[in-house]
């Protein structure tokens, strides 16, 4: 029996399956926790325990650091403050170095080293007074820790350089950019979650396992889309007002065809095409609100359009539920076929 | 879900403990269901939470459609739009087959709700604390007869959750140190249901509610003026009495787990004394974080596990800006809290390597 505790892959299908069985009311509770304690032993408590008590460990401290500097700001001299944060970098490494760069222990140090060059910038730029704007500071440790991500191969080194990232782009957009160059920063910074999916999803077509967690192509595909969408709906909208190019619009199709294409036929992932279908239907209800609302607001256009909310989501429920079902079935028929060959 | 096959399924409830919960027309009832999952899979959390959100937002528009076409001088007119569009939504939602028609009646059952307070809060003209009594004690009403009825989990949670909401504001506003800590209490409870065998899958989303309502309150709780009566009394940094409740719930979580061998005596009393230390010098939020990281994998909850793993960094940004205690003070607990968690990290670590010593 594997004992070991990896978050949310830790469950066997057969208590997933007790799981819904009860909450669609075909049996009792009692059968469900029955199984979880012929299945949880306290070797598996042993690891749950150790995982969360470094992770939250970890985070805790960090927390705490971030505190204290931002207590003690104004009374400790510069060369304190670097010689803090650099001496926490030195050992973050170093721990990570002993403890093994692919085990937990050592990305729990990579990331919480990652962390602290932002904190060094932060106060380098406090300190020195450069004038420099915030999207520089994020943009700096970006590229300094970029390194890292690639060496660490940690999914959680690479979500948080994808967040400095888009946080610098952001910021960028935010401080200097004018409001047209503001959506073609979105677009940008939904650019490079997509380009780290593209590139993991390239990589497991071809047997690879880098950044191989389920979650993050969940994650990574929500950040593309939504950053996606916002410009595709600013377009919709001042299409008629500016004749703002329908560029945008054209640019969140494309990703929105490609991805489905993608997560349809090759990876049959259900979660990824919730996500697309329901990007979809957000930005066709925006579509017909600016229509339906071009004259302002009536009391029966307010009863329509929540009908065809209704309609356009229970649509998309409806059209999803048929789509896992085939999808279903073509798995089950490839697995058929597999058994076959293997006979 | 991956659908298990049957054989697995087979192997794990012919175990005596799951044989025994289950019975023959139990267990001939879950092959039976699962057969019919393998032809046609449940629907994934995701496609469901998104469709109930896009049913919240539908019900928006019709109360905003309700309240305009209505005078809005007529609160009662609100009140009784709210209880048709509450009894329209029973027999659509009783439609299994018709995803539009079940959406229909939850967007007809959120309206139906919201109507049903906005038209009894603005019937009240008094102080905003009083008008959440009133909410609350509506809500607590509507809730209790809907919940019967309306068999959606989506609008129980919303109702059990609106229900708690309103009673937080009251209790805040008044400012009412004990009974914030007798709602506390309740809410703990309420989330004790979750360990129940007997739990009927009609109530199952009011702990999640409880659970909701609980971490949102725990994390403003620093805002609040601060509550614990002790350290008023001895103007010293003290544990929060809530603090001590979270213990108790830990107690009884170890206790529950003991008693079904998941866990060691020694390693029951080990933890137990690792969560009494953060308590007296820890905030609650940590110790919410870990109970509710517990409870999630003695359920193998997923719901629960994602929402415990994003409470912390939540709280930890809420906790910055708590205003009675000094930054200096959070960086000491929190530094201290994580250095007890890392040293028993390396505590289990080394029992961990001693047992595996032993056994070769």
């Amino acid at each position: 029996m594997d004992i070991r505790y990896r978050p949310f892959k830790d469950d066997a299908a057969e208590i997933r399956a007790l799981d819904q069985a009860y909450r669609a009311g075909i049996i009792g509770r009692g059968p469900l926790l029955a199984a979880l304690a012929v299945q949880r032993t306290p070797s598996h408590w042993l690891n749950w325990a150790r995982f969360w008590l470094l992770v939250y460990g970890v985070a805790l401290v960090l927390a705490g650091v971030v505190f204290f500097f931002a207590y003690n700001w104004s009374a400790m001299h510069r060369f304190e403050k670097f010689a803090l944060i650099e001496a926490g970098i030195a050992a973050c490494i170093l721990l990570a170095w002993r403890s093994g760069w692919r085990g937990s222990l050592g990305q729990a140090f990579l990331v919480a080293g990652a962390v602290l060059v932002g904190v060094l910038l932060a106060v380098f730029g406090q300190v020195y007074q450069t004038g420099a704007d915030a999207w520089q500071l994020f943009f700096a440790w970006a590229a300094l820790i970029f390194i890292w991500a690639l060496a660490g191969n940690s999914a959680a080194l690479w979500l948080l350089w994808i967040t400095v990232a888009d946080l610098a782009i952001l910021l960028n957009a935010e401080q200097v950019q004018s409001r047209d160059a503001l959506m073609n920063m979105l677009l940008l910074a939904g650019a490079v979650p997509l380009a780290v999916l593209g590139l993991r999803e390239v990589l497991l077509m071809r047997g690879g396992n880098w950044l191989a967690d389920a979650w993050l192509r969940a994650v990574l595909l929500l950040a593309g889309l939504v950053f996606f969408s916002i410009p595709a709906m600013a377009g919709i909208v001042d299409a008629a007002d500016e004749g703002e190019p329908l560029a945008w619009f054209a640019g969140w199709l494309a990703l929105a065809v490609a991805a489905f294409c993608v997560y349809r036929w090759t990876f049959r992932d259900v979660l990824a095409l919730t996500l697309i279908v329901f990007d979809a239907a957000t930005i066709l209800l925006v579509v017909i609100a600016d229509v339906l609302f071009e004259r302002g607001i009536e009391e029966a256009v307010l009863f329509v359009f929540s009908m065809i909310i209704i309609g356009v989501v229970g649509g998309a429920y409806y059209w999803l539920r048929r789509l896992a079902t085939a999808m279903h079935h073509e798995s089950n028929g490839m697995d058929r076929e597999v058994e076959h060959a293997s006979a | 879900m991956r659908v298990p096959d049957r054989e697995s399924v087979a192997a794990l409830t012919g175990q005596v403990p799951v044989r025994d919960a289950l019975g023959e027309n139990g267990r001939a009832a879950l092959m039976e269901w699962l057969a019919a999952a393998r032809r046609q899979p449940p629907d994934p959390l995701l496609m469901k939470v998104l469709a109930g959100a896009g049913a919240w937002l539908a019900s928006l528009f019709i109360v905003a459609f309700t309240l305009t076409a209505l005078i809005v001088d007529e609160q009662w007119g609100a009140i009784v739009s709210g209880v048709v569009l509450l009894v329209a939504s029973a027999p659509l939602m009783r439609n299994e087959q018709s995803v539009f028609l079940r959406q229909m009646a939850l967007a007809f059952a959120m309206a139906g709700d919201l109507l049903v307070i906005v038209g009894a809060t603005f019937l009240h003209d008094g102080a905003l604390t009083d008008v959440m009594l009133v909410a609350a004690v509506v809500q607590l009403v509507v809730a209790a007869v809907a919940w019967f009825f309306l068999d959606h989990p989506a609008f129980r949670f919303a109702a059990a959750l609106a229900f708690f909401g309103f009673a937080t504001a009251w209790l805040i506003g008044k400012q009412h140190a004990v009974l914030i800590h007798v709602l506390f209490a309740a809410e703990l409870l309420a989330g004790a249901l979750w360990f129940r065998a007997g739990l009927s899958r009609r109530f199952l989303p009011l702990p999640y509610a409880a659970a909701t309502a609980f971490l949102v309150t725990i994390a403003f709780l620093e805002l609040m003026e601060r509550t614990s009566w002790l350290a008023q009394e001895f103007e010293t940094f003290a544990p929060m009495p809530v603090a001590f409740m979270l213990v108790a719930a830990f107690a009884a979580l170890i206790a529950w787990l003991q008693g079904r061998g998941q866990v060691t005596r020694q390693a029951g009393v080990a933890g137990l004394v690792v969560i009494g230390v953060l308590a007296w010098f820890s905030t609650p939020g940590v110790l919410a974080a870990l109970l509710l990281l517990a409870a999630a994998y003695a359920l193998a909850d997923r719901v629960l596990g994602t929402g415990a793993a994003l409470f912390l960094p939540w709280f930890l940004y809420h906790y910055y800006y708590a205003m009675n205690v000094t930054l200096a003070q959070k960086s000491a607990v929190l530094i201290a809290s994580g250095v007890l968690l890392l040293a028993g990290f390396a505590l289990l670590g080394s029992r961990g390597r001693q047992k595996g010593e032993a056994s070769t």
